[in-house]
């Protein structure tokens, strides 16, 4: 019995032995890991932010006046001098009126001129009529008769001389209605927008009907972007600071800008629930890149930047949260000798990609960054082997 | 099935003598043929050690590891790993466990069946129910490999530990081979161990002991559907 007792135990303890002596021998599993060599980095903390592309010098021509376009001098993308007549509104009514108008005028002029020989006339006759009543020859009914129709006539002149006032005003009213039927560009540009042809009615601004407008005239080099930043993150925002956009069209393209001003008051974006300040981006776009107004785009603003820290990725990062102290500590995965030793670090700025570190690592480090699932049930001492990126 | 105080004299010593003198044992089967302690011994060990496993394990690496050596185009892989971050390790563990004792009932009765066919063709007048007991009781050496295992399990990173190095006893463990690559050498190497080498010893004996047939006859008997199944392994490999 005590033979197959130590039979027994052997048995037993050769089970227990052989896995114990692996796992001290080294043949113990051997994680692989990748890890990052610690080095200064440049951080740059940024808010995100999203908007449209527009330009700065944009004017949309109306039409002052309503008519039929007879003739288009442009056409969309062309580019156009300040003055440059681009179209032409059917003018014929308005250079009726511009000749009545003038017609009237003249009538006024010769009607003047009827009146004051009339009044020389009759000041020549009061004359007359004066020396005669003074010789008792004419009564004084007669005399004063006389007085009133010289007096008559001279009002009537002053008469005249208001009727042809307000006959060239109607001539200069009906000559700045048929310059009107011209539209010239007001600023040198590119017609981003024409939405009117030949043949068709413009309307007049004052009507007040939405798409009346003619065309739209921009600078293309003041295009800029208007983008919403939440109410959270704007007191991180200031003018001057330099901003990389993303337009749509070009996702992998930053567009360098400035920071050029910033709303005074919030507003509710349109599509968006929360508050948020509309901050203008003034942009430098590279060769190559066409942008348009309109286009949708996302801007990040480099708020706070620091040189030259020591910084790990974020995702090497492992925070522990006390909720009972309230305390959040932070710690990484060094390698040290092919063995995983947590190390607790303190942390400051981050943007993306990068979490700047202040204390517990020195430059050179090898610090474990992945992959994510063997780094988050990593302990300490570990065996790991490791690919260096 | 009998509790552990009133397991009868006659089981213990059997127990015992399995492992030391495993002629004493299966003579005393030959007489009274039982395989319930044995079966229940194996099973159990197996199920408790399945399920530690998937406690300890880190599941969705589990995964990830599993299907990285298949050849799955990257969406249907991010769709499977997303899958198992969702999925309840121990759900798999108890269906990893339940196929695992459904297949150990399985080959033992394949076993005993063959072994009726043998004793059938022999006329030596043995029974299922004898058979049954000679490979339930066989067995017993898994229960020390799954010891083995229990305890490689606490030692190791378990977090971590792939299957296949589950089994320290196992001749690609015991010898420190790489068999990540695959084939038929690195499945046998990581499925063969020393228990089961020892597993088939006791067979080899018990047979012997109870037919009388030679060492030699009694190897060719019992290891026969082991040889069978090499060779076909073998021909599928090569051709």
């Amino acid at each position: 019995m005590t033979r197959k007792l130590l039979i027994i135990l052997g048995i037993i303890g050769l089970a227990v032995a052989v896995p114990v002596v692996r796992s001290v021998l080294g043949g113990g599993n051997v994680l692989t890991v990748e890890s990052q060599v610690l080095e200064r980095l440049a951080i740059q903390s940024s808010v995100l932010a999203s908007g449209n592309l527009a330009h700065e010098d944009e004017v949309q021509l109306m039409s002052e006046e309503i008519g039929r376009v007879t003739a288009l001098f442009i056409e969309e993308g062309n580019h156009v001098k300040s003055g440059q007549l681009l179209l032409q509104i059917d003018d014929e009514a308005h250079r009726s009126a511009v000749e009545q108008n003038a017609a009237q005028v003249r009538l006024q002029e010769i009607a003047i001129e009827r009146q004051r020989l009339r009044l020389e006339n009759l000041r020549v006759q009061w004359e007359r009529q004066r020396m005669l009543h003074e010789q008792g020859l004419v009564d004084q009914d007669s005399f004063d008769l006389m007085t009133n129709d010289l007096g008559l006539a001279e009002v009537d002149l002053l008469s005249n001389r208001e009727q042809l006032s307000q006959a060239l005003a109607q001539l200069e009213e009906a000559e700045d209605r048929l310059r009107k039927t011209q539209v010239y560009s007001p600023i040198d540009g590119v017609v981003t927008s024409l939405d009117i042809k030949v043949g068709e009615t413009a309307l007049s601004s004052t009507t007040n009907v939405p798409g009346s407008t003619l065309m739209t005239i921009a600078n293309p080099d003041s295009i800029h972007t208007e983008v919403n930043v939440d109410e959270a993150d704007i007191a991180n925002v200031e003018v001057g600071q330099k901003a990389n956009v993303y337009a749509i069209a070009y996702p992998d393209t930053p567009i360098s800008g400035v920071i050029d001003s910033i709303a005074v008051s919030a507003k509710v974006a349109e599509g968006a629930q929360g508050l948020s300040f509309a901050v203008k981006i003034r942009l430098d776009p590279p060769e190559g890149v066409s942008l348009r107004p309109g286009m949708s785009c996302r801007a990040e603003i480099f708020t706070t930047t620091k040189e030259n820290v020591l910084a790990v990725p974020i995702q090497a990062i492992l925070v522990d949260e006390d909720r009972t102290e309230n305390v959040t500590s932070y710690s990484v995965f060094v390698n040290r000798g092919g063995e995983a030793r947590k190390t607790a670090v303190k942390v400051g700025l981050s943007d993306d990609t990068y979490q700047e570190v202040t204390e517990g690592l020195t430059e050179g480090d090898e610090i474990i960054i992945g992959p994510d699932r063997i780094l988050r049930t990593l302990e300490d001492g570990d065996l790991i082997e490791t690919a260096v990126s | 099935m009998h509790s552990a105080s009133s397991i009868p004299a006659g089981t213990i010593n059997n127990l015992v003598d399995i492992l030391t003198s495993p002629g004493e044992a299966f003579q005393a089967l030959k007489e009274r043929p039982t395989f319930l302690v044995p079966l229940l011994a194996v099973i159990l060990s197996n199920v408790a050690l399945i399920f530690w496993y998937y406690s300890q394990v880190d599941y969705v690496w589990l995964i990830e590891t599993t299907i990285a050596q298949q050849d799955l185009p990257d969406d249907v892989r991010e769709q499977i790993v997303e899958n198992a971050a969702d999925a309840s390790p121990m759900v798999t563990g108890s269906l990893a466990a339940a196929a695992a004792s459904v297949m150990v009932l399985l080959m033992l009765a394949l076993m005993a069946a063959y072994l009726v066919i043998v004793s059938f063709v022999t006329n030596d007048g043995y029974r299922f129910k004898h058979w049954f007991s000679l490979v339930s009781w066989s067995s017993i050496p898994i229960v020390v490999a799954m010891l083995a295992s229990t305890v490689n399990l606490a030692v190791s990173e378990s977090a971590h530990l792939p299957q296949q190095e589950l089994n320290p006893l196992s001749f690609a463990n015991l010898l420190a081979l790489d068999v990540s690559g695959g084939g038929l050498l690195a499945g046998v190497l990581q499925a063969v161990d020393l228990t089961s080498v020892w597993a088939l010893g006791l067979m080899v004996i018990g047979y012997r002991t109870w037919t009388g047939k030679s060492l030699g006859s009694s190897f060719l008997t019992v290891a026969a559907p082991l040889l069978v199944i090499v060779a076909v392994s073998i021909l599928f490999a090569v051709v």
